[in-house]
């Protein structure tokens, strides 16, 4: 039995004059149908290029290896027109910022009815389904439909893009940190909304670095760290004890628990080393951490954790 | 909108009025006298002769005067007489040249928009391929050659060589509706004209357009399945006209000093053909009616292409009310 959405030993480097920046290196997670996977990470550790990648969005300058397979299909080299139909039919995105994610010089009924009708609904059904999804979210159709993105506020934007990626009845829906910008209130919101979305059986591959959202929407996680998955497994074991020192210590630098932030910094996505990328920043480093590079080894509580602390077991 | 035309078109003879004081005073300190205008450069008419038709003309009085009453003619709408080739009233000689020109200048800016608007999105539409670098090198080529050179050689060509297209004027001078203007007789002129604006419409539509598509926007509209020609015209491109528009409004100018050489070179009856003929033969009055047509002109297409931006964009169209 395979999973709806399989990422297999994925990495993305793109061709800079810098040389070669690794955003992903042999990544590997699975989704089954209805699941929830936080993809968890500082900024520039390779989580916005996991949404664009899996939607197949990437600028030109990148090279793409690995496996990318949506129910059973291939999508790396997928053709352009099998590529839009499953993005249209099956996928959808919400992104970073919704602000900045609708025409600025557009209506928003076009926008919203042509999006709709890429996705194969008639022009009628659209209108309809349209209306009950934002009617749901208090947003009146006919309200919203003749007014340009500006003119609303920021938890308007927000429930659009939501009603947007509803309106195909996708089964992936990848949210691109959907709280990055918004007040507390408004990540309250959007938790509930992503919990809904959760809740009507589409999957949810949700990216951000906030991990108060991480821990609220529980299901699993995976946290990268400098192009690498360093840990996967529950959620709610992650927030109880975080099996590789990374999460520990990211944990720890919550301002709730410890407040203190890790010394050092990541290493730079050009010249990742041949061994554990956060050995120099590690408490627990010992000598093997900078001889080699550890796989993921099974931790306690069905967690996966790439660390050699791990590896006796 | 109608309080941002109404303001303009109250400014509007303010302008006129600077460019005409700016032009005024350009003639006063120019060498060229009118009185030897008109009286030809090898005439034998005595000095005496010549201070008695000065005098006629109002010349012994001071220069404010002299200029008041020209801009007080003007505003009746008297733009007064030429002073060579039979003295006809400046306003109504402009008018019967003002159809070519019109003509001319109109049909250049449609061929430079449509032509800039379907090789910038091709170009765009294709960037990186074979079809995009000719279609930018075209654009250099085009940007390097002087017009009058571009004038000369499609002449050569297309007229004497080729014998395809006509030489000059309007229409047939044989032909009993001679003041007619024939399409055939236009397309050399129309399309040299064109080709001095062609490449920055050409090249400016691309650029902004490769901008535009890296855009969230646009991304966001792939990611919803969006077919990419779908995106590049109903996504990308209205964004990309915006600053289009605005540079249209400009590059009117342009066409209308570019005229005068093009009307030269192909001997086209237009504004800009009289204005180089008022200026080779010193024809004062003429060069000022010519100057001030030619503001109004460039002022409306100005005023023009600001509705039409706040018409596209509503966040300008909001901020600006």
């Amino acid at each position: 039995m395979s999973a709806l959405l399989e990422v297999d030993a994925l990495s993305v480097g793109f061709r800079t004059r810098r040389g070669i920046v690794r955003a992903l290196s042999e990544a590997s997670v699975a989704i089954e149908p209805g699941e929830l996977l936080l993809v968890v990470g500082e900024s520039g550790s390779g989580k916005t290029v996991l949404a664009h990648t899996l939607l197949s969005l990437l600028p030109r300058n990148v090279d793409v290896a690995g496996s990318v397979r949506l129910g059973g299909t291939e999508l790396l080299g997928l053709a352009p027109a099998a590529l839009r139909e499953l993005r249209a039919r099956r996928m959808a995105l919400i992104p970073q910022s919704p602000a900045s994610s609708l025409n600025p010089v557009r209506t928003l009924g076009g926008q919203l009815i042509e999006g709709a009708r890429a996705r194969g609904l008639s022009e009628e059904q659209a209108r309809r389904r349209l209306r009950a999804l934002l009617g749901e979210l208090g947003l009146d159709f006919d309200f919203i439909g003749g007014r340009y993105i500006h003119q609303l506020s920021g938890g308007m934007q927000q429930r659009i893009v939501n009603a947007m990626a509803l309106v195909g009845e996708p089964d992936v829906v990848i949210a691109d940190e959907p709280t990055s910008g918004l007040d507390s209130e408004l990540v309250e919101t959007t938790a509930a909304q992503l919990q809904e979305i959760s809740a009507r059986g589409a999957s949810l591959l949700v990216i951000t670095h906030d991990l108060r959202l991480a821990q609220r929407l529980a299901g699993w996680i995976a946290l990268l760290y400098a192009s690498r998955i360093v840990e996967l497994g529950p959620t709610a074991a992650f927030f109880e004890a975080p099996a590789h020192p990374y999460g520990r210590e990211l944990l720890r630098a919550l301002p709730e628990r410890e407040g203190k932030s890790i010394p050092g910094m990541a290493p730079e996505l050009t010249a990742l080393p041949g061994h554990c990328a956060f050995a120099d920043r590690c408490p627990d480093r010992f000598d093997r951490c900078t001889e080699a590079l550890p796989d993921l080894y099974p931790a306690p509580d069905g967690v996966l954790a790439r660390c050699f602390v791990h590896a006796a077991r | 909108m109608l309080k941002l035309i109404a303001r303009r078109l109250a400014v509007l003879p303010l302008v006129l009025l600077a460019v005409a004081t700016v032009t005024f005073a350009l003639t006063e300190i120019s060498p060229f006298d009118p009185v030897e205008a008109y009286v030809g450069a090898e005439s034998n008419v005595s000095t005496e002769r010549k201070a008695e038709i000065a005098r006629a003309w109002g010349f012994d009085q001071p220069l404010h005067e002299r200029f008041g009453r020209w801009i007080g003619n003007i505003a009746r709408g008297d733009m007064g007489h030429s002073i060579v080739a039979g003295g006809q009233p400046v306003g109504p000689e402009i008018v019967s040249r003002a159809s070519a020109s019109i003509a001319l200048i109109g049909g250049a800016l449609l061929l430079v928009l449509v032509g800039g608007l379907v090789f910038g999105v091709l170009a765009a539409a294709f960037r990186g391929t074979v079809f995009d670098w000719l279609v930018r090198t075209s654009c250099y080529f085009n940007t390097a050659a002087p017009s009058f050179w571009v004038g000369l050689l499609a002449l050569y060509v297309f007229s004497i060589e080729l014998g395809w297209l006509p030489a000059g004027f309007t229409s047939d001078p044989r032909s009993v509706q001679s003041a007619s203007i024939d399409f055939d007789h236009l397309i050399l002129p129309m399309v040299v004209l064109a080709l001095t604006g062609y490449a920055w419409f050409t090249l400016y539509v691309r650029n902004t357009l490769l901008e535009v598509l890296r855009e969230d926007h646009v991304q966001f509209a792939r990611a919803q399945g969006i077919g990419e020609v779908a995106v590049l015209l109903r996504y990308a491109l209205p964004n990309a006209l915006i600053p289009f528009v605005t540079l249209t409004g400009t590059h009117l100018a342009e066409l209308v000093g570019g005229a005068v050489l093009i009307e030269s070179i192909f001997g086209w009856p237009g504004l800009g053909q009289l204005a180089l003929q008022a200026a080779l033969s010193e024809d004062i009055p003429m060069i000022l009616g010519i100057t001030l047509c030619a503001s109004v002109f460039v002022v409306l297409g100005n005023l023009l292409a600001d509705v039409l931006y706040r018409v596209m964009d509503p966040r300008v169209r909001e901020a600006a009310a």
